[in-house]
């Protein structure tokens, strides 16, 4: 089933925004994942994925099973909620790494374009406890995705990236929102030169999820100072109206006045300097 | 004009007023002048320290040189504004200067380590929690102090080594680097189809989240052996997990040759007695063997083994 999907972007040579809108699919063929905030005792049986909170005399018991893979909590708290939102894909198996890295097949960018783009990337599901009085805390992480990393740059100076490789969509397309998100990646050339890029790689503070009933997206800027160095920054704002942003796992820190100093950096940004191929 | 002209020297006359003694207005003036941009230097000097070696190294050892730092400039201070109220260091400096000599010279290790233990702390080859070599020893650097750094074996064996000896020795750290690549060498039958090893070896690789995707693993054949095509993998890993990595791909290349119907062969020997070598025979197995059959059908077997050395 196709539907418009209305986002905000900006494209062409000159930045302007404007409201465009998509014809996506709305996968309404796919089976989707209900996440939200839910009672504490709430149960899921979803796609292999089975999720529940027992009460057992004053004890809330929390388990959780994916295949072979279980989990077993018990949890002392005076009611409250459950929280199972979508989160970064940076913390299963271990949290090695603070950056996410997307491969596409290269875009050639012309000197001062701009362009929009859409590339999937994995997600993990956490599950969060709210307290009656609002303190909420992750008690589990589990993913349907199985994780791979790679290297980006070398290996003196480099990053480890969670890695993810992607198709690149002009449009939304459906998906599995329990196995991956979408990332709106608005791609500007600043530079005076042509520009290749084949990645992009995004810190985890930049990951800013939202989701509704059927995508889970984030949205990103990649602005190329020079062929072979890029700016990516983490973009605080739904790919269209109506979405939930996620429980994220950590606090963004305030920003000092003196650090964006560029008006590009800010600590949801990376510099990639070790080429955008 | 002439009023400013006889107010400096009116300001000149009181700072040369008498004091104490020879000591004059102007000299306490200069002497307390000096004492304050000392103190307030000092003060400036600690912090850069402090914040020049925070998360470099230990706390301890970061206060203990920004205070170290902070003296040694009250020293130069009080040193500076002696002369002003005629304090004669000489002799006292002759004197320190002699006990400072028989100081180094009874501490000359102490003092060496002590400057080995600042320059490491400034270049920075290891970190406390690497995992290092160093003279022969192999561990995890616990402690990193002001005279020597500590280390832990693998085995969980505390060992202290003098910063000097740190410092003139060759240092390995494994970790200093995000990734690091390890090798194996799997031999392979000659009647195995070495495209289909490297397909199922890069299969497993692919499918251990650790194995880096880039850069990419290797997988190539590497020698035709006397016993064996060998086979060289070259994996990237994180160094915090390479071991672990090493580890578990092993086994699961070798589970996973083992399934594919891929072999690892014994090493063999085929001894000829002086005599024509045996003719092909068509039946196979039970009638003598070329070393052409013998390589490709059945160095795995160890019974097909004892028969060609028969």
């Amino acid at each position: 089933m196709n539907m418009a999907l209305k986002i905000l972007h900006s494209g062409g040579r000159k930045k302007e925004k404007e409201t465009v809108t998509y014809e996506h699919d709305n996968g309404s063929d796919l089976k989707q994942f209900g996440y939200g905030r839910f009672p504490i005792d709430y149960a899921v049986n979803f796609e292999g994925l089975t999720l529940a909170v027992d009460l057992d005399r004053g004890m809330y018991h929390y388990r959780r099973a994916l295949g072979d893979w279980k989990t077993d909590i018990n949890i002392s708290v005076n009611g409250g909620h459950m929280l199972i939102h979508p989160v970064e894909p940076l913390n299963l198996p271990d949290n090695l790494t603070d950056f996410m890295e997307i491969r596409f097949d290269p875009i050639k960018i012309e000197p001062s374009g701009i362009c929009v783009i859409f590339v999937t990337m994995p997600i993990e599901i956490g599950v969060f406890l709210e307290s009656p009085s609002g303190s909420t805390d992750v008690i589990d992480i589990v993913s349907y995705v199985y994780p791979k990393y790679s290297l980006y740059g070398g290996a003196n100076r480099g990053v480890v990236t969670r890695f993810n490789e992607s198709k690149v969509y002009y449009y939304p397309p459906a998906m599995k929102n329990y196995e991956a998100g979408l990332l709106k990646l608005e791609i500007e050339n600043r530079s005076d030169e042509w520009a290749t890029v084949g990645r992009a790689v995004i810190f985890q503070k930049g990951l800013f999820l939202y989701f509704d009933e059927n995508f889970v997206a984030a949205s990103a800027e990649m602005k190329i100072i020079s062929p072979d160095v890029a700016v990516v920054t983490g973009v605080d704002t739904p790919i269209r109206q109506g979405m939930t942003r996620s429980n994220r796992l950590f606090k963004s820190r305030k920003l000092s006045p003196f650090y964006n100093v560029t008006g590009m950096l800010n600590d949801t940004a990376y510099t990639m300097d070790m080429g955008l191929i | 004009m002439a009023d400013n002209t006889t107010a400096i020297l009116v300001g000149n006359s009181f700072l040369d007023t008498p004091l104490f003694g020879a000591i004059t207005y102007g000299n306490l003036l200069a002497a307390i002048l000096i004492l304050v941009g000392t103190y307030v230097v000092a003060k400036v000097l600690s912090v850069i320290v402090m914040r020049v070696l925070a998360g470099k190294v230990e706390v301890n050892n970061s206060t203990f040189l920004a205070k170290l730092v902070r003296w040694l400039t009250y020293f130069v201070g009080i040193v500076a504004a002696s002369p002003f109220l005629h304090i004669d260091f000489s002799g006292l400096i002759v004197a320190g200067g002699i006990l400072a000599f028989a100081i180094s010279f009874a501490s000359q290790s102490t003092l060496s380590n002590f400057v080995a233990g600042v320059l490491l702390m400034f270049e920075r080859p290891v970190g406390v929690g690497d995992n290092i070599s160093v003279n022969g020893t192999e561990g995890y650097v616990e402690d990193i102090g002001i005279l020597s750094t500590t280390i832990r074996t693998y085995s969980g064996i505390f060992v202290r080594i003098p910063n000097e000896s740190m410092f003139t020795s060759d240092i390995t750290n494994y970790v200093a680097h995000i990734a690091r690549r390890f090798d194996y060498d799997i031999g392979i039958r000659y009647s195995d189809d070495a495209d289909k090893a490297i397909k199922v070896i890069k299969g497993i690789i692919e499918k251990h989240p650790y194995a880096l995707k880039n850069p990419a693993p290797s997988v190539y054949v590497d020698e035709l052996g006397n016993n064996s095509i060998n086979l060289k993998v070259r994996i990237w890993a994180p160094s915090a997990f390479w071991w672990d990595v090493r580890t578990d791909l092993l086994w699961k290349i070798f589970q996973a040759l083992r399934k594919a119907d891929i072999d690892i062969p014994f090493p063999q020997l085929t001894l000829w007695y002086g005599q024509e070598p045996p003719k092909p025979a068509k039946t196979g197995k039970g009638s003598g063997f070329t070393p052409q059959e013998v390589l490709g059908k059945s160095e795995s077997s160890p019974e097909n083994a004892v028969k060609v050395i028969k």
